[in-house]
């Protein structure tokens, strides 16, 4: 049995089925391979967590491990050892989302997204779609669930997010680092650049009316995750918050949106205003029910 | 008896182990059409039973967190037995239809525990 095979990386293999599996057992989190003599003499068991309990998820001959370690997708860690542990390299876990990938997704751009299906809705009827979860990182918070099963962010600050996104997208205010090419030349050389119309100034009034209505602090945060589509660790770093704080700033900031929006019943005013509702003799008491209430009322003066 | 601090958490959690293994046990039982007595038989029984009793330990290890060594005496098996039975159903768990299943049997036994796991533990310390 000897761990350390000494192979030079070859890319123009694809692996086989035997290898796929093993490597995909491999890629899950905290998964490690180790060799052992059970049940058969040049076994490489992967080693992974369920439910936070370690248990053996796949099994496969020494061989397809030598496979793998042939294509460079996989390591031996601490290989001296006597229980040295195989673990997956990045290329392994690239390599894995473009075999892995749907026959209608390019295999090298599923490399770069979680795809996931959902039911969408085109025209009225509900479709299953594949989307790539992590592209706005706001559809990624609300397709996590929280430790008690509920979804860190609800369906109506999605759409309150995703909305400001498309107006911001549509007001094309953000700043950009490389040059546009994007922009409307006319061939008569009459108008030159981006023309303004109608739709970004409207989309830009849009912006401004949801921005001014939720602030200047939650305005600066939904900017920052609705625009730049920054994910919430990189917001806690960028301004010192405490870790996993963003999280309940944000839902407080959406839902501040949604409420903007219309998605959410605005606070009764009649509840915030301190106006004097009744005024009472000295001998009133008030009373649990309404009906009760009426019948003293000519008493009262 | 006198019995040292130590002696006795060993069989409290001996006890709670025992409890969850009779759970996973007699569902298990249940869903194959199998009985408790053969599942828990010294000898290997029919491939339905063994299927049973491959399902009863994974439930008890996996789903509910109870350790090998303190679930071994409850199914009449070697620690490593119960790590291959686990090994076998993870292994057969590659079948979607199979993986659903499970995933269900084991939400629905976790939500059991979590209810009963107080009134069991003190059922079982003091039974």
């Amino acid at each position: 049995m000897s761990k350390q095979i000494n192979v030079s990386q070859d890319h123009t293999k694809s692996p086989s089925a035997a290898a796929l599996r093993l490597l995909s057992a491999l890629a899950k989190e905290g998964a490690y391979g180790w060799l052992t003599d059970h049940p058969r003499p040049g076994t490489l068991a992967v080693t992974g967590q369920r439910n936070a309990v370690s248990v053996q998820i796949a099994s496969a001959p020494q061989s397809v491990g030598r496979e793998l370690l042939a294509l460079g997708y996989v390591h031996w860690h601490n290989p001296a050892h006597e229980r040295a542990r195989m673990l997956i390299m990045p290329e392994g876990r690239s390599a894995l989302a473009r075999l892995t990938a749907p026959e209608q997704i390019d295999p090298f751009q599923a490399q770069h997204s979680v795809l996931e299906r959902k039911d969408v809705q085109v025209h009225g009827q509900p479709q299953s779609v594949l989307i790539n979860v992590q592209e706005s990182p706001l559809a990624w918070l609300a397709s996590r669930k929280s430790r008690t099963g509920q979804a860190l962010i609800d369906p109506i600050c999605l759409q309150a997010g995703e909305r400001l996104r498309r107006d911001l997208t549509a007001a094309s205010i953000l700043p950009r680092t490389t040059s546009n090419w994007t922009a409307v030349v006319k061939a008569d050389g009459g108008q030159r650049g981006l023309t303004y119309s109608d739709q970004v100034i409207a989309a830009r009034q849009r912006v401004d009316r949801a921005l001014k209505s939720v602030g200047s602090d939650s305005a600066d945060l939904l900017l920052d995750v609705c625009g730049f589509l920054k994910g919430l660790e990189t917001i806690e770093s960028e301004r010192g918050w405490p870790a996993r704080s963003a999280k309940v700033v944000l839902a407080l900031a959406l839902h501040q949106l949604a409420r903007h929006y219309g998605y959410e019943p605005m606070p009764d005013p009649e509840r915030m205003s301190h106006k004097i509702r009744h005024w009472g003799a000295t001998d009133y008491r008030p009373s649990l029910s309404g009906a009760q209430q009426s019948n003293q009322a000519p008493h009262e003066a | 008896m006198l019995v040292s601090p130590h002696q006795q958490l060993r069989r409290e959690k001996f006890l709670f182990g025992h409890s969850i293994a009779l759970t996973a046990r007699a569902i298990a039982a249940r869903i194959f059409a199998v009985s408790d007595r053969q599942i828990t038989a010294p000898t290997r029984q029919r491939r339905p039973v063994v299927r049973a009793r491959r399902a009863a330990i994974y439930l008890a290890h996996v789903a509910l967190g109870q350790r090998v060594q303190i679930l071994s005496p409850s199914f009449h098996r070697h620690p490593s037995s119960l790590r291959r039975a686990c090994a076998l159903i993870e292994d057969a768990r590659d079948t979607k239809a199979f993986d659903w299943s499970l995933d269900l049997l084991e939400t629905a036994l976790r939500a059991h525990a979590q209810s009963f796991s107080q009134g069991l533990l003190t059922q079982a310390v003091h039974s």
